[in-house]
C-alpha cells in the first residue's frame, strides 16, 4: 500500500468537504478524478436521474462508459452536494441484467400470451406490436389502445408520446406515473390559482424563518434540500422547524416541534390553523380583499373506487369537484368547527404543539415556508388538503415572497417538466390546457398543423382506471414506458395483475431492466437511459435542465423517443384516422403517422448539423429531433406564462426557472417586481384566474375509506427510504445501495411487536382484505411509528406491498392513497 | 504525479455531516468510533468534515455513510467527495479484458 497516495486522496476528500461546509482549510478543493488531464475522463453536466429536487451532477465518461459522477459546484440547486443515491448515478446503467434486445413471449416461433420470453429483432417486435395495436383499433376503436408513461421521460419524449396518442391514435388513454405522486398537487394548484406549479422556489429555503413539513420526510426523500434547510436552521437561532407526520422519522431529529397525527386528520389541523388566524385577528385583510375569493368544496364525494363499491354507492356526490360560492362569514363559521379542543381530539396532537405552529403562521413578522410531497398528495382528499394549506398562506398574505410561501415538492425528476408541463395526463394538453375545452384543442391542433377535431374531447383512462379497464377487457393494446407500474400501482392482486395477464390484452413494457412490470408483460423493449440520450427535465421549482448524450446505450437498447417515433412509422394515417377527419386534410393521405406528427415542418425544422456528433436519436432521424420537439412544444407556453428559453440557452445554464422572459428567469410568481406577468400597480396578480384572484377553498375533515377495526387492527403507511428510489429498479442494481438497505422491513412500535409476540427480525405476514406479504419486523432504526401504525417501504420487488394497498383515490385528482389502509400483522 | 496503475484501489469518501452545535462533540466522538471514519473539523454552526475510508473489515464505505446519515444526533449527511479508483480503467479490467463496473 502506497501510503502517500492514500494520504493525498484523503487530503482532497477533506478539502472538498470543508469547502462545501464553508469551513476553511487551505488546500485545493479539486476532486482528483475530475482532473481530465490526469485521468482522461470527459466531464459534462446532467440533472440527476432520481427525485424531483433536480440536482445537477457532473458526469465523467471514459471509453464510452460513465465512470464517475460528482455534485456540480456551479449548480444553484445542490451547490456541489450529492445525496447517496446521486453519488452512485454512474452505476445505474451497468447493472448485470441490463436489457439489450427486445424480448417477446413466444411458443413455436410465434407470439403467444402464455409463451416464454425469447429474444427477437426490433423489426419483429414492432411487427407484432403494430399488428396488436391495429387489431384493437379495428375491433374497438381508439379507446382500446393506451399508454402508461412517466415523470422520468425527458420533456421531448413525453411530448412525442402525447402527440402519438392524442393526435396519432386519437386516444386520450395516456397517463403518467406522476398520477400516483403529483396529481393532487396539480388539482390544488389549478383550483386555487388556475395555473400549475409552485409560485416560489428553492431560494425560499435560505430566507424563511419557519418551516412546516406537512407529512414530508425531507431528510430521506429530498436530502439536498434538507441540507439547505438544515443550514438555515443551524445558522440562524430564530429559525424553527415544525414536522407533521403519522410516524416519527429522520426529519424529527432537526424538528423544534415534531407532531404525530392520526392518519387523514391533517384536514382538521389545517382548518384549525385557519380558525386560529381568524380568531386572533391575524387575517391580512388588505391582501385577502384585493387578491382572493372565498369558496367551498362539494362534500361527501366518495373515494375513487369502482362505481359498484359499497363506499362509492354510499357517497352523496361521488367524484364532484364543483366549487360553491361562500362569504367570509360563512367560511369563518365553517372553520370555527375546528377549535383547538376538537382538533386535539381528532388528530391526537397535543394542544401546545398545535398552538405553537398556528402562532407562527399567524405572526405577520414570521416568514413561513410550508413543504409537502406524498403525505399530502397520496390522500383521498389530497386536492382539498393542498388547497387548505394555500388557504393559510392566502389568509395571511404569506405567499409569492422570498421565504414566504407554500411549496409542493416533487418525487420524480421531470414530474413537473414532462408530466405536468407537457401534459401527459389523460385529461391534459401542454401548458395547463385540457382536452375537454374546444379552445384548447384548437390551439394544439393549430400548432401541430392538424385538422380541427383530431384530438378527442373526452378525457381518457387515468392510471388506476387503466388497470381496471385492462382487467375488464376494454383496454387491449397497452404500452408501459419508463416506469414500473406493476410494482407501483395499488391493489396488485385484484386489479393490476389480472389486467396485464388478461388473454385479450397485449402489454408492451419499455425498460432498461427486467422489472416485475416487464415480467408481467408480453413484449419487453430494451431502453436507453439518462445520458445515453439527449434530453431535458423540469424540477419542482420550475427549473428546466438540459443534458447532452454522453455515452452510447448498450446492445440494441434504444431511447423511448426512438421507440415512439419508430413505431409511428408502422401506421399509415388511414389506419388510425377515420374518413371524416381525413376528408378535412386530404394532403395527409398516404402519409405515415411519423410523417404527419414528426415531419410537420416544426419537429424537423433544425438540421442535423446543429446536433452533437454523439446524438443517436438525431442521427437516426436525420434532423435535430430534440430541438425540433422542444421548440414546437415551447410554442404552447410562450407569451402565456409558461415561457421557456430558446433551446440553446439550456445547453450551458444549470437550468432556468420559467417563465423565462427576455432571457430572465422568474423566482417568485404573481408578485409585482419579480414576475413580469403581473400588471403594473397590481402588487399581486394570480393571473391563472380570469380576475387575477386566488381562491380560498373551504373543505371539511372527512373520514378515510378504510381505517383499522377489530380484525385489521393497524394502519399501513408506505413510502421510500434514503437509499432507494421508487421501485428500486435502478438503485437496487447499485451494489453499494443494495447492500446498504437490501430488503424492505415492517417498521413497528415495540409495544405492538410485544403484543403480537414478535421480536426484531422475526418473519411476519402482513395482511389486508386484498392480499398478503411476508416481511421482517424492525422495531428500531430510522422510522418509529406510533402504536397502531406500521411503515413499509415499497422499493423491494421481492416484497410487493401493493398486494396489500387499496386502490382508493382522491375522486378529484384520481391519485391513489398509499398512505393509509387497514392491515393485520402476525408471526409466520 | 498520481499513478493510477499502482497497487490496491483506494476508496475514500468525504462527507459533510451536520448536528446541533451543542451536540457536535458527542456526535463526533461516536462517529470516530465507526470503522474507517474520522472527523477532521467541526464548525461553530454544527458542520463536521468527515472522511470514511474502506478498511479490511469494512470494505463498503457506503454502508458506513448510510449508517451515519441515520445516526442518532446527525441531522444531515451529504456525500461531497468520493474516490474509488476501482472504477477506473486501470483497475477495472477483469481477466477476460472486459471492464468491470462492479
Amino acid at each position: 500500500m502506497n501510503q502517500s497516495r492514500r494520504d493525498f486522496i484523503k487530503a482532497n476528500a477533506i478539502a472538498a468537504t470543508a469547502a462545501a461546509a464553508g469551513v476553511a482549510i487551505p488546500a485545493s478543493a479539486s476532486n482528483l478524478i475530475t482532473d481530465s488531464d490526469k485521468s482522461k475522463i470527459k466531464w459534462d453536466k446532467a440533472p440527476c436521474r432520481f427525485c424531483g429536487t433536480g440536482c445537477s451532477v457532473l458526469v465523467g465518461s471514459q471509453n464510452g462508459k460513465v465512470v464517475a459522477t460528482q455534485g456540480d459546484p456551479d449548480a444553484e440547486v445542490n451547490k456541489g452536494l450529492n445525496c447517496i443515491k446521486g453519488y452512485f448515478l454512474s452505476k445505474i446503467m451497468y447493472g448485470k441484467d441490463r436489457l439489450t434486445q427486445p424480448l417477446l413471449r413466444m411458443k413455436d416461433g410465434q407470439y403467444h400470451k402464455e409463451g416464454d420470453f425469447q429474444p427477437v429483432s426490433w423489426d419483429m417486435a414492432f411487427d407484432v406490436m403494430a399488428d396488436k395495436f391495429k387489431s384493437a383499433l379495428k375491433a374497438k376503436g381508439p379507446t382500446s389502445v393506451g399508454m402508461f408513461g412517466s415523470g422520468q421521460w425527458t420533456v421531448m419524449e413525453g411530448y412525442a408520446a402525447v402527440k402519438l396518442m392524442k393526435a396519432g391514435f386519437r386516444s386520450n388513454n395516456i397517463d403518467p406515473n406522476a398520477r400516483h405522486c403529483m396529481a393532487s398537487a396539480v388539482g390544488g394548484f389549478m383550483r386555487t390559482f388556475g395555473i400549475d406549479e409552485p409560485m416560489g422556489c428553492y431560494d425560499d429555503l435560505e430566507q424563511a424563518d419557519t418551516f412546516v413539513l406537512w407529512g414530508s420526510n425531507m431528510a430521506e426523500m429530498h436530502p439536498i434540500l434538507w441540507s439547505r434547510l438544515t443550514d438555515r436552521r443551524l445558522g440562524h437561532s430564530h429559525v424553527r422547524v415544525h414536522v407533521l407526520s403519522t410516524y416519527k422519522h429522520r426529519s424529527f431529529e432537526l424538528a423544534d416541534n415534531g407532531m404525530i397525527f392520526t392518519p387523514n386528520t391533517d384536514l382538521a389541523i389545517a382548518n384549525y390553523i385557519a380558525n386560529y388566524i381568524i380568531q386572533n385577528d391575524a387575517v391580512n385583510w388588505d391582501f385577502v380583499k384585493k387578491h382572493t375569493h372565498f369558496k367551498q368544496v362539494t362534500t361527501d364525494i366518495g373515494y375513487g373506487l369502482r362505481p359498484e363499491h359499497e363506499l362509492q354507492k354510499a357517497a352523496k356526490n361521488p367524484d364532484s369537484g364543483k366549487i360553491l360560492d361562500l362569504t367570509f362569514e360563512e367560511y369563518k363559521k365553517q372553520v370555527a368547527e375546528y377549535s383547538l379542543e376538537k382538533t386535539v381530539e381528532i388528530s391526537g396532537v397535543p394542544a401546545e404543539k398545535l398552538e405553537e405552529m398556528a402562532k407562527m403562521y399567524a405572526d405577520p413578522k414570521v416568514k413561513v415556508m410550508s413543504l409537502w410531497t406524498m403525505g399530502m398528495n397520496q390522500h383521498t382528499r389530497g386536492v382539498w388538503m393542498n388547497s387548505l394549506v394555500y388557504n393559510i398562506h392566502l389568509l395571511t398574505g404569506k405567499i409569492s415572497k422570498p421565504g414566504n410561501g407554500p411549496f409542493s415538492l416533487t418525487g420524480q425528476p421531470s414530474a413537473c417538466g414532462t408530466a405536468r408541463e407537457v401534459g401527459t395526463f389523460s385529461h391534459r394538453l401542454p401548458a395547463d390546457m385540457v382536452v375537454k375545452k374546444k379552445k384548447h384543442r384548437d390551439i394544439a391542433e393549430k400548432i401541430w398543423k392538424l385538422p380541427e377535431g383530431t384530438i378527442p374531447a373526452k378525457p381518457g383512462y387515468h392510471a388506476v382506471l387503466q388497470n381496471r379497464m385492462l382487467k375488464d377487457g376494454k383496454l387491449n393494446a397497452y404500452w408501459v414506458m419508463c416506469n414500473n407500474n406493476v410494482q407501483a400501482a395499488p391493489n396488485l392482486n385484484e386489479e393490476t395483475l389480472p389486467g396485464y395477464r388478461n388473454p385479450e390484452n397485449f402489454i408492451v413494457v419499455s425498460d432498461p431492466y427486467p422489472t416485475v412490470t416487464c415480467q408481467a408483460g408480453d413484449l419487453i423493449l430494451p431502453t436507453a437511459m439518462w445520458v445515453e440520450k439527449e434530453g431535458c427535465y423540469g424540477n419542482a421549482e420550475r427549473r428546466t435542465q438540459h443534458w447532452f448524450q454522453q455515452v452510447k446505450a448498450p446492445g440494441e437498447a434504444k431511447s423511448d423517443l426512438w421507440q415512439l417515433m419508430e413505431f409511428s412509422k408502422r401506421f399509415k394515417i388511414e389506419e388510425v384516422w377515420d374518413e371524416e377527419l381525413l376528408a378535412k386534410a386530404p394532403h395527409l393521405r398516404g402519409k405515415t403517422m411519423y410523417d404527419v406528427l414528426y415531419r410537420n415542418g416544426n419537429v424537423d425544422a433544425y438540421p442535423i448539423e446543429e446536433a452533437k456528433e454523439l446524438n443517436d436519436d438525431a442521427h437516426d432521424n436525420g434532423f435535430y429531433v430534440q430541438k425540433g420537439l422542444f421548440e414546437e412544444y415551447a410554442a404552447f407556453g410562450r407569451d402565456h406564462g409558461h415561457d421557456l428559453a430558446p433551446y440553446e440557452m439550456y445547453h450551458t445554464a444549470r437550468g432556468l426557472r420559467w417563465p423565462v422572459v427576455n432571457g430572465i428567469e422568474t423566482k417568485w410568481r404573481y408578485k409585482e417586481g419579480s414576475d413580469p406577468y403581473v400588471g403594473k400597480g397590481k402588487d399581486f396578480e394570480f393571473y391563472g384566474k380570469p380576475d387575477g384572484k386566488a381562491l380560498i377553498i373551504s373543505a371539511p375533515y372527512e373520514a378515510p375509506p378504510e381505517a383499522p377495526d377489530s380484525e385489521y387492527d393497524m394502519w399501513l403507511c408506505t413510502g421510500r427510504v434514503l437509499e432507494h428510489w421508487h421501485s428500486g429498479s435502478m438503485t437496487q442494481r447499485v451494489p453499494e445501495l443494495y447492500r446498504a438497505f437490501p430488503d424492505a422491513v415492517v417498521f413497528m412500535h415495540p409495544d405492538d411487536a410485544k403484543k403480537r409476540n414478535l421480536r426484531r427480525g422475526d418473519e411476519v405476514l402482513v395482511e389486508s382484505r386484498r392480499g398478503e406479504m411476508k416481511s421482517r419486523i424492525e422495531t428500531r432504526g430510522r422510522n418509529r411509528p406510533p402504536v397502531g401504525l406500521v411503515f413499509v417501504p415499497w422499493f423491494d420487488a421481492r416484497q410487493l406491498i401493493n398486494k396489500i394497498t387499496l386502490d382508493a383515490t382522491d375522486p378529484l385528482s384520481k391519485q391513489t392513497d398509499y398512505k393509509k389502509c387497514a392491515i393485520k400483522v402476525r408471526k409466520v | 504525479m498520481i499513478n493510477l496503475l499502482e497497487e490496491e484501489p483506494v476508496h475514500i469518501a468525504g462527507v459533510l455531516v451536520k448536528a446541533f452545535p451543542h451536540n457536535t462533540q458527542a456526535v463526533a466522538q461516536k462517529l470516530n468510533a465507526l470503522p474507517g471514519t474520522e472527523v477532521h473539523e467541526i464548525s461553530n454552526e454544527g458542520s463536521m468534515v468527515v472522511t470514511v475510508e474502506a478498511t479490511d473489515k469494512e470494505k463498503n464505505v457506503v454502508d458506513i455513510i448510510t449508517k451515519l446519515s441515520v445516526f442518532e444526533g446527525v441531522l444531515d449527511a451529504s456525500l461531497i467527495f468520493h474516490h474509488n479508483d476501482a472504477g477506473l480503467v486501470p483497475h477495472a479490467k477483469n481477466n477476460d479484458g472486459k471492464i468491470n463496473f462492479k
